[in-house]
């Protein structure tokens, strides 16, 4: 068009205006394919991100179970509350409620909705009356969902073997740790789609379908969930217990600061049982001192002192140097090495090898060193496994010290051979004496027997089999053992014997005293405190046990002598009754229920004990224990409590026992053998204790579930 | 008054910008429905079916728009500029407050954005100067100043409501309609050298904006800084837009939106809504009609009647070219988010009226271009 003199607006400047208003076009247009097609991909996974929330669930955690069955650990549901603060605000006038439901401080609850996470856990864990309180303040955004939670039913028992795991059901420590991927499973991730106002559109898997209008909130873990395997732990959780009761019982009459026992089985060096005192709750990690959480038999090393004089004895004699029946002229208590002076006990003259043992002579042994060499004396101490881990399953071993002998003092051979400027650890002196005691061979302790798919009971891992091969070495000839076992049961049978207390009527035993001197940490000097340890074994002539008793830091008497032996007597006697003392290979089945009472078990009939150890009789009294039903375990773990009595009549008390684990139901039982009458009978509606009687007797223990605290007396019929 | 309607006016009625229009209308209210889209209902959408009754009403604005001879208006532009300035006025004593402004005085169930009307007002009034003192060698820097003093009582007015937005397409517009009357080369040269100076004096304005202010224009630098609070409208619009990718993800299927993410999501948002599920190709498809519908309004502008005519209808398009620009470049993150629809395409009916009365202006000047009738001076 041509201009017109009155527009006044000449077509070249509309020419420039229309230029200018395709260029800023153009440039969105530019934007928007930048957008679309350039950032695409980032934006997409922004997109995505957001309203694809993601909550990991953990898969229920295999059980630890001993080599009875007897749950060590257990995974139950329990429901647990979250919120997304982003999406919803919780109305600050609500939740001063939500606190009191969740009974947590307000300024805690604060913390966490003020966050503008899509998805935060309020609490984990709770009682489904909390979650039912909760559900009914009908809060935005704060919804229920069941989470696998592990419960110790035996609480402190077996601690520090068991170990934690923590709320998000990964291993912390001890087995927990060790075997976590095992026990693990597979988790399961729900994709939670949200929408900008945070509603929950699409909720994968999560129960929420699942539950009705009334009692809101997710029943029943997902389906998919498969649970992680089940371990199968060489341990006797009744003789743990024994093994702890004995051990605290020792600690505290010698008001001493901690103690440690171990009992293995010498001919396999499966771990029968592991204690330390002081110990903790498994349910309660927070609440423990870190002090009793440590697993001292594996995380600490110290001076051994005379027990190690067996394993001196041991190499002089596998060497040939020495003979049992030379004499060592002891220099009657002073011997003058260097600069150095040893000085024994009481003074001696002439002790025979034997003897040197019996009276733990430290000249007697710094003589024989002295024959032997450092060199090969050094040797035997690596074969015997000192100065590296055990390689137990057990997380955060520690090797203890052994020096590099080329950088030994004139002195060191003389202090070593008694147990001096070595450090060692209770697990590493426990096996060496098992080899002492088997005929000369070492094996590896373990504490894993196998380990059970839950869900098929297929055997994924066995000891002996697929995994960690003991390392098991001869390390001295079978003729030295026997030399070494006979000096050992010197020193607990013969009178000047270091170890009498040791002694346990009509059975032999054989081990060593040990009272090491404890260095200081801060002065790097010897302190006044002593470890006092006896490490032996039982029968003498065909061992079924090797024990270790170490008290740190008695106050009083201080020897192991006086200290340790004493425990490791009555802890022996007490699970070689259980036994009925027959020599040999360790039976298939223990007897169930709790740890037999010394006396009242010399005085029962063998043939009954007998009769459990007896093959095929396992299967009959306990039709449905272990195998194939396990996995029916795990799976059961997760129903709700039983709201009516189940019957116990007919079942053995640990059958009963793990039953009323599971169900959560406290048992109170009375006397030993079979179930033949409850109270409240079958049928019954519970609301509180389940009282199951049994005719016959013995000795206690305590038990517990899930954090209700389940007391089971056995006593002695009248 | 007596209207002529002669053949010639029916023929050059402009069908194709009122075509364009109606398609910018359809798409934004497909739009619209599908932001108020809620899969879960079975409820039809009040929005767009409110959107398309507005649309009706414009259409009928627009053709009372086109009754008359636009130049009429040029004697009673500082009528129409009196009335517009009172009701601004009247919006700090009786406006409704929403999302922490007052920028609403509501008429019954019917509530108008009188800044809208200003700005209409404004542009009648500024053609009816620049067409009285057309100079064959361009604008002298005196005759800026009525212009200015006419501009800055409305969008002062505008700026305490608060809305920046609206405040400064009202500057673009009054801007745009200089450039069109042509300043002298001298005046240009003074207005470049102003508009440099003004550089270094912005952070003492920025020290007077509403902390909402500058946190929309830090978050618009950075708006990954606080992708929750201020700066989460614009994350939210670029990762639909960006997430619908070439095709778009369908109608009805923009997760975005759907899902809720994007704030305000049939008026200011609406593009990205859109964008969302039509993809690049549809967002090229709207900004294509956009373009048409400028290239369309410019062809009226450059043979309309007389100075008036032109100034009158390059006005209403600027404020449309501006608007889109402003509202597309906030939605694609490259302008801070001042609270600008995209016109003809979000929802609101204040809005879309007032604006399809503005393209009736246009078309009533395309349609009396050969017109005898002289307007009568003053």
């Amino acid at each position: 068009m041509i201009r017109t003199p009155e527009t006044g607006a000449p077509r070249q400047r509309i020419l420039v205006v229309a230029v200018g208003v395709v260029l800023l076009l153009a440039g969105m247009a530019t934007r928007v394919a930048h957008l679309t097609i350039v950032e695409r991909a980032e934006l997409l996974r922004k997109a995505q991100s957001q309203y694809l929330e993601t909550i990991h669930m953990a898969a229920p955690r295999g059980q630890i179970r001993d080599r009875e069955g007897t749950i060590f650990a257990d995974t139950v549901g329990m429901p647990s509350i979250y919120a997304s603060p982003r999406y919803h605000q919780v109305p600050l006038e609500a939740r001063a409620a939500l606190a009191k439901a969740l009974d947590v401080p307000r300024s805690y609850l604060d913390g966490k909705l003020d966050r503008k996470a899509g998805f935060v856990w309020l609490k984990r864990h709770v009682t489904r009356e909390q979650a039912q309180q909760v559900e009914r303040l009908r809060l935005p955004g704060v919804e229920s969902i069941l989470e696998g939670r592990r419960v110790y039913p035996l609480e402190t028992i077996g601690s520090h073997i068991v170990g934690t795991a923590g709320t998000d059901m990964r291993g912390l420590e001890g087995i927990e740790l060790r075997y976590d991927k095992v026990m693990r499973g597979e988790e399961l991730v729900y994709r939670v789609e949200r929408d900008g106002r945070g509603r929950s559109l699409f909720t994968e898997g999560v129960a929420a379908e699942q539950s009705d209008e009334r009692a809101p909130g997710p029943l029943a873990l997902d389906s998919r969930l498969e649970a992680g395997a089940a371990l199968e732990l060489t341990i006797d959780a009744g003789l743990q217990e024994m093994v702890e009761r004995e051990l605290a019982a020792g600690v505290q009459a010698a008001n001493a600061d901690a103690g440690t026992a171990i009992m293995l089985d010498p001919h396999t060096g499966a771990i029968l049982a592991l204690a330390n005192y002081p110990w903790f709750d498994p349910n309660k990690p927070g609440n423990a001192n870190p002090q009793a959480r440590r697993n001292r038999a594996v995380t600490d090393s110290f001076e051994p002192g005379s027990t190690l004089k067996a394993v001196l004895a041991a190499a002089a004699l596998d060497e040939g140097v020495v003979d049992p029946d030379d004499r060592v002229f002891c220099e009657n208590g002073k011997l003058k090495i260097g600069k150095w002076t040893i000085n024994d006990h009481h003074p001696y003259g002439l002790l025979t090898i034997p003897e040197v043992i019996q009276y733990s002579s430290n000249i007697g042994v710094s003589k024989i060193a002295e024959k032997l060499g450092r060199e090969r004396y050094f040797r035997y101490l690596q074969s015997f496994g000192f100065g590296k881990p055990t390689s137990i399953d057990l997380p955060g071993e520690v090797g203890g010290i052994v020096r590099p002998v080329n950088r030994w003092a004139q002195i060191d051979l003389a202090t070593t051979s008694f147990g001096q400027g070595i450090s060692v650890t209770a697990m590493q002196l426990a096996a060496a004496y098992g080899a002492i005691a088997n005929g000369g061979r070492l094996h590896q302790p373990y504490l894993l027997e196998r380990a059970i798919d839950t869900n098929t009971g297929k055997v994924m891992l066995e000891h002996d089999g697929s995994f960690g091969e003991a390392a098991s070495r001869d390390v001295i000839r079978p003729e030295t053992a026997r030399e070494i076992g006979a000096m050992l049961e010197r020193v607990v049978e013969m009178d000047g014997g270091t170890g009498k207390k040791a002694r346990i009527p009509g059975v032999r035993v054989a081990g060593k005293t040990g009272t090491a001197q404890k260095v200081d940490s801060k002065t790097r000097r010897y302190s006044n405190e002593r470890l006092a340890s006896f490490v032996g074994y039982a029968p003498a002539d065909a061992p079924m046990f090797v024990t270790l008793v170490m008290i740190d830091n008695p106050k009083g008497e201080r020897y192991g002598g006086l200290v340790a032996a004493p425990v490791f007597s009555s802890i022996m006697s007490r699970a070689l009754d259980r036994f009925g003392r027959r020599p040999g290979a360790l039976p298939t089945v223990i007897p169930a229920s709790a740890t037999v009472d010394a006396k009242k078990g010399v005085k029962q009939s063998p043939t009954k004990d007998a009769k459990h150890a007896a093959p095929g009789a396992k299967r009959k009294e306990q039709p449905a224990a272990v195998g194939a039903s396990d996995g029916l375990l795990l799976a059961s773990a997760f129903k709700g409590p039983v709201d009516v009595a189940p019957s116990f009549t007919g079942m053995s008390l640990r059958n009963a026992m793990r039953e009323a684990q599971r169900l959560g139901l406290k048992l109170e039982a009375r006397g030993s053998g079979f179930i033949v009458a409850q109270d409240p009978p079958a049928g019954t509606p519970l609301h509180g204790r389940v009282e199951v009687s049994e005719p016959l007797a013995p000795a206690r223990s305590e038990m517990c579930e899930g954090g209700d605290r389940i007391v089971v007396t056995l006593e002695p019929a009248a | 008054m007596r209207v002529q309607f002669d053949r010639r006016l029916i023929y050059h009625f402009d069908g194709v910008l009122m075509l364009l229009m109606l398609a910018i209308i359809a798409l934004g209210t497909v739009s619209v429905y599908s932001a108020d889209f809620d899969p879960n209902s079975s409820r039809a959408s009040i929005f767009a079916a409110r959107q398309a009754m507005w649309a009706t009403m414009g259409v009928l604005a627009a053709l009372a728009m086109v009754s008359f001879d636009y130049r009429k208006l040029e004697r009673y532009a500082y009528v129409a500029y009196g009335l517009g300035l009172s009701l601004l006025l009247a919006v700090p004593l009786i406006g409704s407050t929403s999302n922490g402004s007052k920028r609403w005085i509501g008429f019954g169930a019917f509530s108008v954005q009188p800044s809208e009307m200003m700005k209409l007002a404004l542009i009648i009034v500024l053609a009816r100067y620049f067409h009285r003192s057309m100079r064959p060698e361009g604008l002298r820097l005196r005759d800026l100043v009525v212009p200015v003093l006419l501009t800055l009582p409305p969008v002062g007015l505008i700026l305490v409501q608060p809305d920046l937005g609206t405040a400064g397409v009202t500057c673009f517009v009054v801007a745009s309609m200089v450039v069109l009357a042509g300043p002298s080369p001298r005046t240009w040269a003074i207005l470049c050298g102003a508009a440099l100076s003004v550089v270094p004096a912005l952070p003492y304005l920025a020290s007077h904006l509403k902390p909402y202010q500058l946190k929309r224009i830090e978050t618009f630098l950075s708006p990954e800084l606080d992708p929750l609070g201020a700066g989460y409208h614009v994350i939210q619009s670029k990762i639909a837009i960006g997430s619908g990718g070439f095709y778009g993800k369908g109608f009805l299927h923009g997760t975005q939106n759907q899902l809720h993410f994007l704030p305000e999501q049939h008026t200011d948002f609406i593009f990205s809504v859109f964008s969302e599920e039509w993809g690049f190709v549809g967002a090229i498809v709207l900004i294509t009609l956009y373009l048409a519908l400028m290239m369309r309004g410019l062809v009226v502008v450059g043979r309309a009647k007389e100075r008036f005519g032109a100034l009158l209808a390059f006005g209403v398009l600027s404020n449309i070219l501006w608007q889109a620009v402003i509202n597309l470049g906030m939605t694609t993150g490259m302008l801070p988010v001042v609270g600008i629809t995209l016109p003809f395409f979000s929802y609101g009916g204040s809005s879309l009226i007032t604006l399809m009365a503005g393209l009736g202006l246009v078309i009533n000047v395309n349609m009396r271009r050969f017109s005898k009738d002289r307007i009568p001076n003053f």
